[in-house]
């Protein structure tokens, strides 16, 4: 029937027709009005589900507000995660709340029996999935406000919340890393973090929070505890199995089921999928800079006190040239620094985390670290700069006042500051607790490049100043160091290592997996390095010139292998968290 | 606002707190731009404190467009135009709640793959290129036309979907079959719930699920078979848990599932012992007298037969097979037996199995035998699952003429043409191919051009790949959609682009048999029109407009259907138009012209067959009963696991085209494929959590992670469907009597993948 009908020459107006009254919105003509008539009642219209899940009061001293979650009733929708995201306005991929899994059950084959098998489930033992839903636990010692170098949190004093000072932030992402819980999360269209603040602005007229409001199944609530709680008993120390450990930052968010997880058995849905960390170059490249530039500062001085037992003297303009140098390196790494912060024109309220900050302190010290280097330079400079003017120093510098000792005091002066500020480096990152970087892991590195890179930055120097034997020797005592620190480092990242705990064995899965590539690369440049400071450490007693530049290839790559070596600690670390997804 | 000052959580009671000394804004900057940018205001209009982007100064209530729930949302609108949404507080069905997929409706509107213009191939292995509708129109019925002229009018044929409103289905059926002379059209509702159609009608004499949501908080046992509403259907969990009887909660699934875990008693069966195990309980029951005679007597036929039929299924004779306890299937038996309101639930454990009509009937033939249908808290009640597939399973014009009349009775074909004013020789005397026989008549060179409408079968459709082959058989195949970019639109030689839900008017049904409102309240992007719309057009173009000349606006649609339902089980004649729809909160079929005159409004909690008043002719309903059948493609040696397949998260819908557009809805789940296996076979196969597997059945090889989890069973493994890949995989076989795909039973081997 059909078939036999001609193509129909349009009326050319209806698609016009059509198109434009697509366009037309007409929901609210004829049908907004009826909702509008309560457009004047302002109490909102959720308050009626809601209301039992916030307390009557506000917390009391001694007590702060917290989320409470049941755990039995959530049911891993996570539309908590939606609407706090839509309630709060956040960027199109933000979210301050996350649900990850736990998966529970007996992972020991031996307890089953594959011939036969179970006979239903009740009997065979438990198997189960529990989601845990997790935003800011708004801890009692909250590690985002201790580390933060600018105070860009307060922990509010009536209701505990920690709140985020958003136009205070510089954006550093410290607080990423003293979070346990991965909490504060950093937007790089606004170069800051934001995080949860428990609805603060809801809370306050008597609201629930987002998160709160939308669960259907009334799993999360708003509740007062007590505060200074004591985390003794085993339940308490951590929030849900495979979580950090609560006495870190002593979390207030409660976990409540009728029976309680067996830590034994749980392990989280994304258990052995660790990824890779933030590389954080920046930093990386600040810290080898900083510590080899101290380095110089130190072999130097090591140098020149040898060279003064033996009665022989170090030229000053080596010592000059050892402290531009040193200078200079510290310098290009403290200006790289700032790169990494995404709000660097806020950078100058650093030193107000001073009391609680290692950040604060790092920055601060090395700040008067090249400031005191600055003023021992100049004072050594001063020889050259009178005999390199024509008409001398202006008469109204005080040149003969100035003690002779005074330089190599003030760059004494800036060893021992540029120690404690490497020491407050090492800090920023043993600080976090997180396993991987804890002391015996964080010091022995830092400082290792410190006495590695100083040693042959200053065995090149002292090659090319002529004083072959010191160089020599300073070549040999860095390859030496060097080559313990790479045994160190194979025995933990190594393919065939064994040695480590499971945190270094997931770091070394890691690694393995996608990372192989720069730690070949660092390992390679570290033989480079050993091969021609061994080499330049014999040719430079023979032929000083030739040896010196062998010297200087050496330092180089090593400098470069230091800074991959920085890259993966940052990289590689792998550290516990809350209960994440596949 | 008084109220709120009150309320204030953030203050001490005793304003003697002291609070440390502020640092001046100049060192502490504690407001300024970025932290206005999170400021919220009072919202009115019942909205609390909001943010600014979603300020709103108007509100209204539109329906959901994702599952069959039919949650209420709230959309904010703004200067005419919907600027964000909230959960719908007074909305009878969700109460103020939603699930992800719900709070984001409106985000994945903005994708930028949406279609914005038609689309035209040249020719076969030629790009699609931008056309005007003019020429895309007709372009669309010149080859159409002429594919008809060579092979028949029956060779063109259309996959609609259950993703569109009544009014689309009904106008895009009576077009079609009507206007363009097709015989063949079925929908992607065949893949959901066509087994739950043909158990009811089959059952009660009407596809009619009888429940109301309240029954899930009346409910003091009730029974989820195949079903996991936590993930599948979150917001009906929400009414489970308002529950206040301490319900005994019995879930059979193969899988330990969030709903399982939640369960009083999970049954945690071997897959499809399902029809086996529920016969195991109704023999219990049987045996033990404890079954209703006197309802079974006065309203069902088939009792006798239906106890000699389960008598061999002992509880004994059934546990090996099904893994299960003897006294697990008694205490099973006994809480279904003794509940005061027993509810049985199903959902597509149940629905896409190839022996999943009789499942759903040994469901429903529980609740008859132990009297638990027609009063609050019971009933057999299939959760669908689109939004609208019940409206496809009135409206569409597919397997039945519209409004649930029969295409092969002259009485029906009449009524419907005369209430349409067109000649009842244009409405075809039989129903519809089911989709596989579609698909299968591709292969046949029977179906040679096909219209798909809202629907991806290049990835949903089970055994992908041979589906996709013979998608590209076709001499034309048009797609129309919102978006460019799903596996079947790239397929298309022509796609033409579809407003989506916001942009358009209409009504869905959703699972409780409520009809509820959708609103216009977002432009659609470019040139795309609503579905609506297009086959306005197409029906001009097509030259027949005069038969559509009535139907210029979906309400006028709307009109139509109420009174294609006069005097039908699903009467409609009593709604008072949209209007009344939005006033109510949606009203519940049936609410005919004389419940209308007896209420002013209609009770927002209704369940039928309170009268024990059954469709069939003698108003009985019947106990229908089967020998379970093995299963075609069991795990052997080659093939050692068997791959059941479902919903993954929450936040994932179906085939992911619309949900996958939201970068906040990406957070919440996978972003890679994944197979769920028991941590016994992955330590066999020597795979440890997170590694790289291929799954590989005798139909394909996909890569996959491996999530190691003790929630499947040993031999038994798990895949979400929303990833393409998984039914590349499944095995092609049906449900006899439902022609509904039986996704979840197919043999697979995994081996290691090396990376």
């Amino acid at each position: 029937m059909s078939a036999t009908l001609p193509v129909v020459q349009p009326n050319p107006t209806l698609l016009d027709q059509l198109l434009q009254e697509q366009q037309q919105l007409t929901a609210v003509e004829e049908f907004s009005q009826w909702h509008q008539g309560d457009a004047d009642h302002d109490a909102p219209a959720q308050e009626q589900y809601y209301r039992q899940l916030l307390p009557a009061t506000p917390p009391g001293p001694g007590q702060q507000l917290a989320f409470e979650v049941d755990l039995d009733a959530c049911s891993g929708c996570k539309a908590c995660v939606v609407a706090c995201h839509t309630m709060n306005g956040l960027e199109e991929d933000e979210a301050w709340r996350k649900v990850g899994t736990l998966v529970i059950g007996d992972e020991d084959p031996a307890t089953q029996d594959p011939a036969t098998p179970p006979i239903d489930s009740q009997q065979s033992g438990i198997a189960a999935i529990q989601h845990v839903t997790t935003a800011c636990h708004h801890c009692e010692d909250p590690g985002c406000l201790n580390g933060c170098p600018v105070k860009a949190y307060e922990k509010d004093p009536i209701t505990g919340i920690v709140r985020h000072l958003d136009d205070q932030c510089i954006g550093c992402k410290y607080c990423t890393m003293m979070c346990p819980y991965e909490v504060p999360q950093y937007s790089d269209r606004l170069g800051i973090v934001r995080k949860c603040d428990m609805c603060y602005q809801r809370l306050a007229v008597g609201e629930a929070p987002a998160c709160v409001q939308s669960c259907p199944n009334e799993a999360i609530k708003i509740r007062i505890v007590p505060t200074g709680r004591t985390l003794d008993s085993p339940e308490l120390s951590t929030l849900v199995p495979s979580a950090p450990a609560s006495q870190i930052t002593s979390p207030t968010t409660r976990y409540v089921a009728e029976q309680p997880i067996d830590p034994r058995l749980a392990r989280p849905q994304d258990d052995r999928m660790d990824v890779v960390a933030e590389s954080h170059w920046p930093l990386a490249l600040m810290l080898v800079a900083t510590q080899v530039g101290v380095g110089v500062l130190v072999c130097e001085s090591l140098v020149a006190g040898v060279a003064a037992i033996g009665g022989v003297a170090i030229p000053a303009t080596v010592t000059l040239i050892a402290a531009v140098l040193g200078f200079a390196v510290s310098h290009v790494g403290l200006g790289i620094a700032p790169m990494h912060l995404g709000q660097p024109l806020r950078m100058w309220r650093v030193f107000l985390g001073l009391r609680t900050s290692w950040l604060s302190r790092e920055a601060v010290v090395l700040g008067k670290f090249v400031g005191i280097l600055a003023l021992g330079i100049g004072l050594y400079a001063l020889p050259e700069l009178e005999n390199y003017l024509d008409d001398g120093l202006p008469s109204w510098l005080p040149v003969d006042a100035i003690p002779s000792w005074l330089g190599r005091a003030a760059l004494l002066g800036a060893i021992v500051i540029g120690l404690a500020g490497l020491y407050c480096s090492a800090m920023i990152y043993i600080a976090t607790q997180r396993q991987l970087w804890r002391p015996a892991r964080t010091l022995p590195r830092f400082f290792g490049t410190m006495v590695i890179g100083g040693a042959m930055v200053s065995a090149s120097l002292m090659a090319f100043a002529g004083f072959s034997a010191a160089a020599s020797w300073l070549a040999v005592l860095g390859v030496v160091c060097l080559i313990v620190k790479l045994i160190g480092e194979a025995r933990l990242f190594g393919e065939t290592a064994v040695d480590g705990d499971t945190y270094d064995q997931r770091s070394r899965n890691l690694i393995h997996k996608r990372l192989v590539k720069s730690l070949r690369l660092r390992n390679w440049l570290a033989y480079v390095s050993i091969v021609f400071a061994v080499v330049g450490a014999f040719t430079v007693l023979l032929l000083a010139g030739f040896g010196a530049g062998l010297l200087a290839i050496a330092a180089a790559s090593l400098i470069f292998s230091e800074c991959l070596e920085r890259i993966l600690y940052f990289q590689s670390v792998v550290h516990d968290r809350m209960p994440g997804t596949l | 606002m008084s109220l709120a000052k009150e309320n204030d959580l953030t203050k001490p009671v005793d304003a003697e707190v002291k609070r440390p000394v502020r640092l001046p804004q100049l060192l502490q900057a504690r407001t300024g731009k970025m932290t206005r940018q999170l400021l919220l205001e009072p919202g009115r209009h019942g909205l609390g404190m909001t943010h600014a982007s979603m300020k709103a100064d108007q509100t209204t209530t539109a329906t959901c467009g994702y599952c069959a729930t039919g949650c209420g949302l709230r959309l904010h609108v703004r200067d005419g135009q919907a600027v964000g949404l909230t959960p719908e507080t007074q909305y009878p069905v969700n109460l103020g709640m939603a699930c992800p997929k719900g709070w984001e409706a409106l985000e994945v509107l903005d994708a930028d793959d949406r279609a914005t213009s038609p689309l035209l191939r040249a020719g076969k292995g030629q790009p699609q290129e931008r056309v005007d509708w003019d020429t895309a129109l007709k372009t669309f019925v010149s080859r159409f036309k002429a594919i008809q002229e060579q092979h028949g009018d029956h060779s063109v044929a259309f996959l609609s979907t259950g993703q569109i409103p009544c009014e689309e289905m009904a106008y895009l059926g009576a077009l079609a079959k009507f206007g363009m002379g097709m015989l063949h059209g079925d929908g992607n509702t065949r893949q959901c719930m066509a087994t739950a159609v043909t158990a009811y009608k089959e059952s009660f004499g009407f596809d009619a699920p009888p429940y109301t949501y309240d029954d899930f908080e009346q409910s003091d046992c009730l029974v989820f078979v195949g079903s996991n509403p936590c993930i599948g259907h979150p917001i009906m969990w929400e009414r489970v848990l308002r529950n206040q009887n301490d319900p005994e909660i019995i879930v059979l699934d193969p899988r330990r599932t969030e709903t399982a875990m939640a369960a009083t008693q999970h049954l945690q069966l071997q897959p499809k012992s399902d029809l086996e195990v529920l016969y195991a309980i109704t023999q219990v029951i049987i045996e033990n007298g404890w079954i209703d005679r006197d309802f079974i007597e006065a309203h069902t036929n088939g009792f006798e037969a239906l106890a000699k039929h389960v008598q061999p299924y002992t509880p004994e004779q059934v546990a090996q097979r099904s893994g299960l306890s003897v006294h697990t299937l008694r205490r099973a038996a006994e809480s279904i037996a003794h509940a005061k309101a027993a509810s049985l639930w199903w959902t597509m454990g149940v629905n896409q199995s190839y022996q999943g009509t009789r499942t759903a009937q040994a469901i429903i033939n529980l609740a008859l035998i132990t009297g638990n249908i027609g009063r609050p808290g019971t009933g057999a009640n299939s959760i669908t699952g689109q939004c609208n597939a019940m409206g496809s399973r009135l409206w569409s014009n597919t397997t039945n003429l519209l409004g649930h009349h029969r295409f092969e009775s002259a009485e029906d074909r009449n009524r419907v043409a005369s209430i349409l004013g067109i000649d009842s020789q244009r409405i075809p005397d039989q129903p519809s191919w089911s989709y596989d026989r579609i698909i299968e008549g591709i292969k046949n060179d029977e179906i040679k051009g096909l219209w798909v409408i809202a629907t991806n079968p290049a990835h949903s459709w089970i055994d992908q790949d041979q589906c996709r082959e013979l998608l590209d058989q076709l001499d034309f195949l048009v797609v129309q959609d919102m978006y460019h970019s799903t596996e079947t639109a790239v397929q298309a030689d022509l796609v033409l682009p579809a407003a989506g839900w916001g942009e358009k008017e209409g009504t869905f049904i959703n699972s409780e048999r409520r009809y509820g409102l959708l609103k216009k309240v977002r432009k659609a992007p470019g040139e795309a029109l609503a579905d609506f719309q297009i086959f306005r057009a197409v029906a001009q173009y097509w030259g027949v407009p005069e038969m559509f000349e009535k139907w210029d606006a979906p309400e006028a649609v709307f009109q139509t259907m109420q009174e294609l339902s006069a005097g039908r089980p699903n009467d409609l004649t009593g709604i008072d138009g949209y209007r009344q729809l939005d006033q109510c909160g949606g009203i519940q079929w049936p609410w005919s012209r004389d419940d209308a005159k007896r209420h002013r409004t209609p009770e927002q909690q209704r369940r039928l067959f309170a009268d024990g008043k059954f469709l069939h002719q003698d108003g009985k309903a019947r106990l229908i009963v089967e020998r379970p059948s093995p299963m075609p493609e069991a795990p052997c040696e080659d093939y050692p696991f068997l791959l059941l397949s479902g919903r993954g998260t929450v936040s994932q819908w179906h085939t992911q085209t619309r949900t996958g557009k939201s970068l906040v809805l990406g957070k919440l789940y996978p972003q890679n494929p994944y197979v769920e296996i028991h941590p016994h076979d992955a330590k066999q196969i020597g795979i440890a959590n997170g590694d790289g597997v291929t799954v590989i059945s005798r139909r394909g090889k996909v890569d996959v992670l491996a999530m190691v989890t003790p929630t499947v069973q040993s031999g038994q493994v798990f895949m979400p469907m929303h990833y393409e890949v998984t039914n590349r995989l499944t095995l092609s076989h049906f449900d006899p009597h439902s022609r509904q795909p039986s996704f979840k039973d197919c043999a697979v081997a995994i081996v290691p993948r090396v990376s």
